[in-house]
């Protein structure tokens, strides 16, 4: 189990976060994601064996955010 | 404010750009109301109740908070000075909003309110359920989650100073944005970004037709006779007739009392004529203002009286010496009138 902090940006609501989060918890591999609209960062815990990081990266920009970087934790 | 335009800003723009805010929770409550329903092997028509009840939660809530609002905002009719204050912060944290959506600056996402954390989480944690009951409480719970425009009809529902008035503006305003809510959340259509980005500039320019509306009657209740709106209307009865022109009340006699009659959507007569220097007598009858128009005031003179419907009062002043002329109005600024002393 890996855990990835995703800086996006284009966020302008708190309840984007809650919809962002529903999207991202609803792929599989994915199993838990905090976003934090002040900080317009967007944690996630997943499955390294079912799900990349570059994956996850695509959903966010599908669901119509730009991710800015990503780190490791 | 003229609350059918309110029913048509959240038909027009309040839906589409709520959309992106809040029809999100509605789909994400929906999908696992689905999962549900296909174990049941249900027909779309399924979808109904649970559709209406978040839309009709929503109305609820929202009527409420109008309620609420306007009843905040009428403590602020207790004086001139707070009404002042109350009609500029409103702009300000409208010209905010529009900032905000039009990506002016990140700063202005400060603009936009907020939840606790804790009830994001409490949110989150109800999306997930697959209660019965829960689109009627994520749709309770979008309250917390006001978009750009809903908290600008917010700011003006503070602005009314009535709780009536303030209920009425969210209620209509909410019954707009409710035919999308129930399309995208029937059809399930995918609601997102998409919608918010194709219409954040129209939101704006309506959020921004408010920030107006309400900065011209924050000016008109500092005193200022000649407001935005007074040019834009002197300017286009040069071209055009205007019954109530100034050049038509300057040729009014002069009196020394006069009747006003407070009515809801203003005063009757809003012109008239006195004398520089003479005493003035005004009795104020409300047969028809429920609204703020019951808050009579004239700044320049700092006079504010309030008359309930159905009651009367008399008010008495000297005319300034020197010919102007002195703006009486409502004590949130909506609705005016003018005293040309010659």
């Amino acid at each position: 189990m890996k855990t990835h902090h995703f800086q996006i940006s284009g966020m302008d609501c708190a309840a984007c976060t809650l919809t962002l989060d529903a999207t991202l918890e609803g792929e599989e591999g994915i199993t838990r994601s905090e976003t934090v609209y002040n900080k317009q960062r967007t944690t996630v815990s997943f499955d390294e064996r079912k799900v990349s990081v570059k994956d996850i990266a695509k959903v966010i920009t599908k669901a119509g955010y730009t991710v800015v970087s990503d780190t490791q934790e | 404010m003229d609350l059918p335009a309110l029913f048509l800003t959240g038909l027009l723009t309040g839906g589409i750009t709520c959309m992106a805010v809040q029809g999100g929770l509605l789909t994400a409550t929906l999908a696992r109301q689905s999962e549900e329903q296909l174990a049941r092997a249900t027909t779309q028509s399924g979808k109904v109740f649970p559709v209406l009840s978040f839309i009709l939660a929503k109305l609820l809530i929202y009527t409420l908070l109008g309620l609420l609002l306007g009843w905040v905002g009428s403590f602020f009719r207790i004086s001139l000075t707070l009404s002042i204050i109350l009609q500029f912060a409103v702009v300000l944290f409208m010209f905010g909003t529009v900032m905000h959506l039009l990506k002016v600056h990140p700063i202005f996402r400060y603009f936009i309110l907020q939840p606790p954390q804790f009830v994001l989480r409490f949110m989150k944690r109800y999306i997930k359920r697959h209660d019965v009951f829960a689109p009627f409480v994520v749709g309770l719970l979008t309250v917390f989650l006001p978009c750009g425009v809903t908290q600008s009809v917010m700011a003006l529902a503070i602005a009314s100073g009535d709780p009536v008035s303030g209920a009425l503006m969210l209620f209509l305003f909410t019954l707009g944005t409710s035919p999308l809510f129930f399309l995208v959340g029937f059809f399930t259509l995918k609601a997102g970004e998409v919608f918010k980005k194709s219409f954040a500039k129209i939101a704006a320019l309506s959020i921004l037709l408010f920030a107006l509306y309400n900065l011209n009657a924050a000016l008109s209740l500092t005193g200022m006779v000649n407001t935005p709106a007074r040019v834009l209307k002197n300017i286009y009865c040069v071209f055009a007739f205007c019954d109530d022109s100034i050049a038509f009340s300057q040729r009014t006699k002069p009196v020394t009392s006069s009747t006003i009659r407070i009515q809801k959507n203003g005063y009757s007569p809003n012109t008239f004529s006195v004398k520089a220097g003479s005493p003035v007598t005004l009795q104020l009858v409300n047969d028809g203002g429920n609204g703020c128009t019951q808050s009579f005031a004239i700044p320049r003179l700092g006079i504010q009286k309030v008359v309930p419907l159905g009651q009367t009062a008399s008010i008495q002043f000297t005319a300034p010496e020197k010919p102007q002329e002195l703006a009486f109005m409502c004590s949130m600024g909506m609705y005016s009138g003018t005293i040309h002393v010659i």
